[in-house]
């Protein structure tokens, strides 16, 4: 089915104006309540006791930040409120540092935390696979320099967790492309540490069948479920402000499914009547 | 030469495989330590992929711009960000307070830099919105496009609608206007609680299937590149 040219930009009037009107004119009428899947992120890391060490893969670039960097944030939050230590490596693309390093330094400074001491963002390394097998073994031999290009071997949160296997208490996988089985497979099994993923909305149903075999104990999909973790924290942020712009969206889209399934078949029908073929 | 071109890559992928799946079945140090070197290899070797990959994306374009094709114009968008971005980030040693490397301009050790300044306030806020623009486009396939044609596009058509619902705030407080209970019977009806079965069910059920078979392919292509059958990774040429 072709589109006239009206119908075209009154469809993305319409979405513009679902998108744009709730970030204007805020409210809150749709309370935005914890599923299981994001819980078990959350709880894992409230379980943890102050001193323990998780990594957080901030494996996305720009194209996927509007979904996974209020992921990332919310992560930080907790881990940070719960004076855990966190390691943040990018396995993803080279673009995907500079917003993990502003992540965790921006973070780091709201909770007084000190960069090298209590948090490293490690960059970017090509070759998931072998890095995350590497990491596991020995992070000095993966990293000899961070992203802000020091000495891993100086740093006092390296000098405490030389490799993940053993030393790390959780993995949380950020992930905007194909880094979770990797991360499963090659990291987290071996390594034996426990695992969580976050991905795109457009991604969360790929990652379910690691989710039921409870290879990853977590799994948060889009910005949806950031606004919960967001509401778990208790520190509503930018995926809060987007849910209800996201919830006329859907709702959008499934009248405009209707509205295309009534057009069809009202065509259908009319052809029929007169005679023509489907 | 032809030894060199021919025999050898398959020589050396055979050795190095046979050696890496070795070391899986070998619990020993110096096993373990030969893994950690070669890791470090294949992250170097991955690495000149990337040059590669810079190498052909100019030469695409170059050739684009002096032939004039069709749409050189954002060839030089493409050239003229990459050349901006490189400069910008060029390395200027020196001393700096908590680092070996100082980058006046770039690097994002200096978050004041102009590398920063074009990475965060262009590069990021523009592939962003390449991504956001998707939200227009699936606005207008599903018009277009979704069609309860069959019975199998029709279970599609519903799955899709309360998985898009179910997975918003909105689609709980549907369930909530509805007086749908949270537990017992009536919370199969609730929209989270059925998206959640479509997703953990159905769905794992299916992307199982497929991650087994990739695995599967994976396993095969791996055992056809170790002994030689599958030598495509060489090059068509000669």
């Amino acid at each position: 089915m072709v589109l006239r040219t009206w119908e075209r930009y009154l469809l993305y009037v319409l979405v513009a104006l679902a998108v744009f009107l709730p970030l204007i004119f805020h409210f809150e009428i749709w309370p935005n309540v914890p599923t299981n899947e994001v819980l078990g992120v959350y709880n894992t890391i409230e379980g943890l006791t102050p001193g323990d060490t998780i990594v957080i893969a901030v494996d996305y670039d720009p194209s996927s930040m509007p979904e996974l960097q209020p992921m990332l944030r919310a992560v930080l939050r907790h881990a940070f409120s719960k004076n855990l230590y966190v390691i943040g490596v990018n396995l993803f693309g080279p673009a995907g540092t500079g917003i993990g390093l502003k992540a965790f330094q921006d973070l780091g400074r709201e909770f007084g935390k000190v960069d090298g001491d209590d948090y490293v963002f490690l960059g970017f390394k090509p070759n998931l696979i072998a890095v995350i097998r590497g990491l596991n073994d020995n992070i000095g031999s993966m990293y000899t320099v961070d992203a802000e290009r020091r000495p891993t071997a100086d740093l006092p949160i390296i000098q405490r967790t030389p490799k993940f296997k053993g030393y790390i208490k959780y993995l949380v996988d950020l992930a905007a492309g194909e880094t979770v089985r990797p991360w499963v497979a090659y990291g987290s099994t071996p390594g034996g540490y426990p695992m969580g993923a976050g991905c795109t909305a457009v991604s969360f149903a790929d990652y379910f069948s690691f989710y039921q075999s409870r290879q990853i104990n977590g799994l948060m999909g889009g910005l949806k479920a950031a606004a919960e973790y967001e509401v778990l924290v208790k520190h509503k942020a930018v995926a809060s402000a987007g849910m209800n712009s996201q919830s006329l969206v859907h709702a959008l889209l499934v009248l405009f499914i209707i509205a295309g399934n009534i057009a069809f078949f009202a065509a259908l029908g009319r052809k029929r009547s007169q005679g023509g073929g489907v | 030469m032809g030894f060199l071109k021919r025999q050898l890559p398959v020589v050396i992928a055979f050795c190095v495989g046979i050696f890496m799946l070795a070391l899986y079945y070998i619990p020993s140090a110096p096993a373990k330590s030969a893994g950690e070197v070669l890791n470090i290899w294949i992250a170097i070797v991955s690495a000149f992929a990337m040059l590669l990959g810079i190498d052909s994306i100019l030469g695409h374009h170059i050739q684009k711009v002096r032939k004039r094709s069709a749409g050189y114009g954002y060839s030089w968008v493409l050239l003229i960000g990459f050349v901006a971005m490189m400069i910008a980030w060029i390395p200027w040693w020196g001393q700096a307070p908590q680092s070996t490397a100082y980058y006046p301009w770039g690097g994002l050790e200096n978050p004041t830099g102009t590398f920063s300044w074009m990475f965060y306030n262009m590069m990021v806020p523009m592939q962003a919105t390449v991504f956001a623009i998707l939200a227009f486009y699936i606005a207008s396939a599903a018009y277009r496009s979704f069609r309860a044609r069959t019975a199998e596009a029709t279970v599609l058509l519903i799955a899709a609608a309360i998985v898009m619902l179910g997975r918003v705030p909105l689609g709980s407080s549907i369930g909530d206007y509805l007086h749908l209970a949270h537990t017992g019977f009536m919370s199969y009806f609730r929209l989270e609680t059925m998206t959640s079965w479509l997703l953990n069910v159905p769905n794992a059920a299916g992307f199982r299937g497929i991650l087994l078979g990739v695995g599967l392919g994976i396993i095969a292509t791996s055992v056809r590149i170790i002994f030689g059958v599958e030598k495509t990774y060489m090059g068509g040429a000669d």
